[in-house]
């Protein structure tokens, strides 16, 4: 292997170029638990989840010579791995489902990291119960930042809404918990007087 | 007024979107609202648990992948020069090898039964276990293959053949390839039976907690005890299988306080299906990853899915339980086979949370 695989844009083209199986492998690694874990929360079925993402990777592996045109593999990837599941969905649902707005996402906040362990029980029970009543779409979003550190545009895509959506549910979203957070501590509101 | 842009500010900071200019009227607002550090400070301690019950084991999920869609991708495996030999190919080589050396086992077998008596405990140093959803191949120190079915594990010494005996511990389900060794006889303990072997090709099925322990031999000649039994003693030809069943009676037959388990014995020749003009053995295929059926009924079918794709089935439908099926699966996903057996028979599924589908 005379590449460095170091860098995601080299393992893309020793898979389109030299048909590398240790790129594949690779790529594998880095994008299948998070492909999977979207899955799962759009399917709350790991079997399922565990099909969608190996289904993903195939298609990857299939479309290889096309991919490195793609801008980004992760979002690409998401988008392929929406399409599936709500294939699924709508599927199993006997056509009930049909878009992200029509399933409920679960969102629970880490209570195990060691930040958390210093708030107290009434603000996590306050901000989970703001961050549970979003809306669907809302909550995706905030995951898909949050958790999986993509971009505006990244999330834009894969949603197919505008960046523009994607921020405006963002701030929905935190200002939501801002008034758990307000209440909590007690704090003066944000104006000039 | 502010409030609202003050959290949109922090919104695009901790997402990483703010731009230079947005960060400065951020900093800006804050050192007149001090009181802003709060919601900074906590919105970005949210971090949101990891919803998957298990973590991701990635080795294990490539090697679920391959086994799904390997055919398309192995072989461009590297530092291999050519395209790999597949899988039957291998097998095929596998298989004229152990035919040409299971001749001399009759005369071996009889060697074993003077050597019976010293059959000593043995300290396995190495467990493989084989997880749901998993099949995979071992080869153990002496050579010998080992096709390891779901759910099932197996455990040897490392230092096997330094010994008298090759043994092995077997729970669960597992076709062999045993390396010939005159020897050191290779020795299967399971819960039920035990079998020794010279050179040969079998399955042994034998997951604790089954009420039948089946052992299907291909080719060679094994010789097969009954735990309890020790005395008794069967020799199985190729083609044949043997089932033993475990009847429970009830109490009041006997005298004694203790239900007594008596063991039915049942050998059976095992008849090659065909499925578009290839043979397959029900017993064997799923070495090759397939499962195979012919003729099931639902209601038959639904435990052996339950267990190749680890899912449990609740049937409402009660014409679907006798609906029957003839079939191969190979690389299909649940969803996939439901669905082409849906073009056989009308029915409904629904795959919910947990993995359970249900037949409507």
């Amino acid at each position: 292997m005379p590449e460095n695989l170091s860098d995601l844009t080299d393992i893309i083209n020793a898979i389109a170029i030299d048909d590398s199986y240790v790129a594949y492998k690779k790529l594998f690694g880095l994008l299948f638990p998070s492909i999977k874990r979207f899955a799962y929360s759009l399917l709350k079925s790991p079997q399922l989840a565990e099909e969608v993402a190996s289904d993903v990777m195939i298609t990857l592996w299939r479309k290889r010579k096309a991919i490195p045109s793609v801008s980004n593999i992760k979002a690409y990837s998401f988008t392929i791995a929406k399409n599936l599941s709500l294939n699924i969905l709508k599927n199993s649902s006997g056509g009930k489902i049909i878009s992200l707005d029509d399933i409920s996402i679960n969102l629970q906040i880490d209570n195990t990291t060691p930040e958390w362990i210093l708030i107290n029980d009434e603000l996590r029970k306050s901000l989970n119960d703001a961050i549970n009543e979003l809306p669907t779409q809302c909550k995706i979003i905030f995951k898909l930042v949050k958790q999986d550190g993509l971009s505006y545009k990244d999330v834009a895509e894969i949603l197919d809404v505008s960046v523009k959506t994607v921020d405006a549910q963002l701030v929905i979203a935190n200002r939501r918990l801002s008034v758990s957070i307000r209440k909590e501590f007690n704090l003066a509101p944000i104006k000039k007087n | 007024m502010e409030h609202k842009r003050v959290i949109q500010l922090l919104t695009r900071k901790l997402a990483g979107e703010a731009t230079q200019k947005e960060i400065e009227e951020l900093n800006q607002l804050m050192t007149l609202f001090p009181e802003a550090l709060y919601y900074e400070e906590t919105l970005k301690q949210i971090a949101f648990k990891n919803e998957l019950p298990e973590e991701v084991d990635i080795d294990q999920a490539f090697n679920l992948h391959e086994h799904r869609y390997g055919h398309e991708f192995e072989d461009y495996k590297e530092h291999q020069p050519g395209p790999q030999k597949s899988f039957i190919k291998r097998w095929l080589i596998a298989a004229s090898f152990l035919i040409t050396c299971g001749f001399a086992s009759y005369y071996l077998i009889h060697n074993n039964l003077l050597r019976r008596k010293n059959d000593v405990s043995y300290n396995p140093t190495t467990e493989i276990v084989c997880g749901k959803r998993m099949r995979k191949k071992i080869i153990l120190p002496d050579g010998t293959s080992v096709w390891l079915n779901t759910n099932s594990k197996i455990q040897y010494d490392d230092a096997m053949l330094y010994q008298d005996h090759r043994d092995v511990r077997l729970y669960g389900e597992a076709f062999f390839d045993v390396a010939r060794d005159k020897k050191h006889p290779f020795v299967i303990h399971t819960q039920k039976v035990t079998i020794k072997v010279l050179g040969t090709a079998f399955n042994v099925k034998a997951y604790p907690g089954d009420h039948v322990t089946e052992t299907t031999l291909i080719r060679g000649l094994i010789e097969l005890s009954l735990n309890n039994d020790p005395q008794q003693r069967i020799l199985l030809r190729p083609k044949e299988k043997l089932a033993l069943r475990e009847d429970i009676s009830p109490k009041h037959m006997d005298e004694s306080d203790n239900a007594q388990i008596h063991n039915k014995m049942v050998i059976e020749n095992i008849e090659p299906i065909e499925i578009s003009n290839k043979d397959y053995f029900e017993e064997t295929s799923w070495v090759q990853n397939k499962l195979v059926f012919k003729d099931e009924s639902f209601k038959e079918l639904a435990p052996r899915l339950e267990k190749w794709y680890n899912v449990t089935f609740q049937i409402n439908n009660k014409a679907a339980e006798d609906y029957r099926f003839t079939g191969i699966l190979e690389n299909e996903t649940v969803t996939q086979a439901l669905s082409e057996m849906q073009i056989i028979r009308p029915f409904k599924f629904k795959i919910t949370a947990n993995d359970k589908v249900i037949i409507n």
